[in-house]
């Protein structure tokens, strides 16, 4: 799926309001990264300071930090759950995130508390696709320049 | 200011104009510490006093040719970090001369119930 310019994998489901793509791994955990939209938001990611492994969750809380160009901001968990795993990989490469956010930029991994009850809230691949476009309607994003800014994280 | 069952962090911003290449450290780290729910309150005080002047904070940069302190502040209050100034006996502050982002000034006495209850104080 192809918003603005921008990829979406149909595999995977989205927290639009979160610039955040999931994935149901099949021992029930999720897996979360950031989407090619929330690359291009960011630019060049400079760092991703996740918290410890088995710190607890709160929705829309922070699961770790995201220190780009300019600023740094939370990334803000879409569920609530334990933190199970971060990739380690991004603390010496973050421009993994950039480089690959669907793939080996992967942030985390998390045990969801209530996904059966939460789950239809996220919706799967093309499903998103209006509400991923929404998310940029109201952030102003310029889809005459998305080409530009994905320039940065591929 | 309610607490809410988060890490409460003071940062007490001592350095000032006479050692700009630590002024904009104080305003990064809360803003970090902001991203990861801190509650956190920077303190401006001493020679730190001088960063709430608009011109001091609009033209001061920690390093050559990069963002103004203005820049640090901003994102610090953006993450949800709160900025209050110490009022100095006998110095007059006019409101007019300070920034914006200034949430209150405040007495020592607040410093001084702040550091006892914080989980954290750092002095930068």
């Amino acid at each position: 799926m192809n918003v603005h310019g921008l990829e979406f994998p149909e595999s995977l489901r989205y927290a639009p309001e979160h610039s955040l793509w999931l994935r149901e791994e099949a021992d029930g955990s999720l897996t979360i990264g950031l989407t090619a939209y929330g690359c291009a938001l960011y630019g060049q990611i400079f760092a991703f300071t996740p918290k410890r492994v088995g710190a607890r969750i709160e929705r829309d809380r922070s699961f770790g930090v995201v220190e780009f160009a300019k600023a740094a901001s939370s990334a803000r968990s879409p569920v609530s759950g334990e933190l199970l795993e971060v990739n380690e990989a991004l603390l010496q490469r973050p421009a993994l995130i950039n480089q690959d956010c669907y793939g080996e930029g992967w942030m985390v991994r998390l045990q969801p508390t209530d996904w059966v009850t939460v789950r239809d809230q996220f919706p799967l691949g093309e499903a998103a696709e209006a509400a991923i476009a929404e998310r940029m309607r109201l952030d102003n994003f310029d889809p005459a320049n998305a080409h530009v800014q994905a320039l940065q994280w591929k | 200011m309610e607490h809410n069952g988060s890490q409460r962090v003071l940062v007490l911003v001592a350095s000032g104009p006479s050692t700009p290449a630590r002024c904009a450290a104080p305003f990064h780290i809360a803003t970090l510490l902001a991203c990861m729910d801190a509650e956190v309150t920077l303190y401006l005080t001493g020679e730190g006093t001088q960063l709430a002047r608009r011109e001091v904070a609009e033209s001061l940069r920690a390093v050559e040719g990069g963002e103004p302190l203005l820049h640090f502040i901003r994102n610090a209050k953006q993450a949800g970090a709160r900025l209050l100034i110490c009022r100095q006996p006998g110095v007059q502050l006019d409101p007019a001369t300070l920034i914006a982002e200034l949430d209150e000034i405040s007495s020592g006495g607040e410093l001084a119930q702040m550091i006892l209850e914080y989980e954290r104080v750092l002095t930068l």
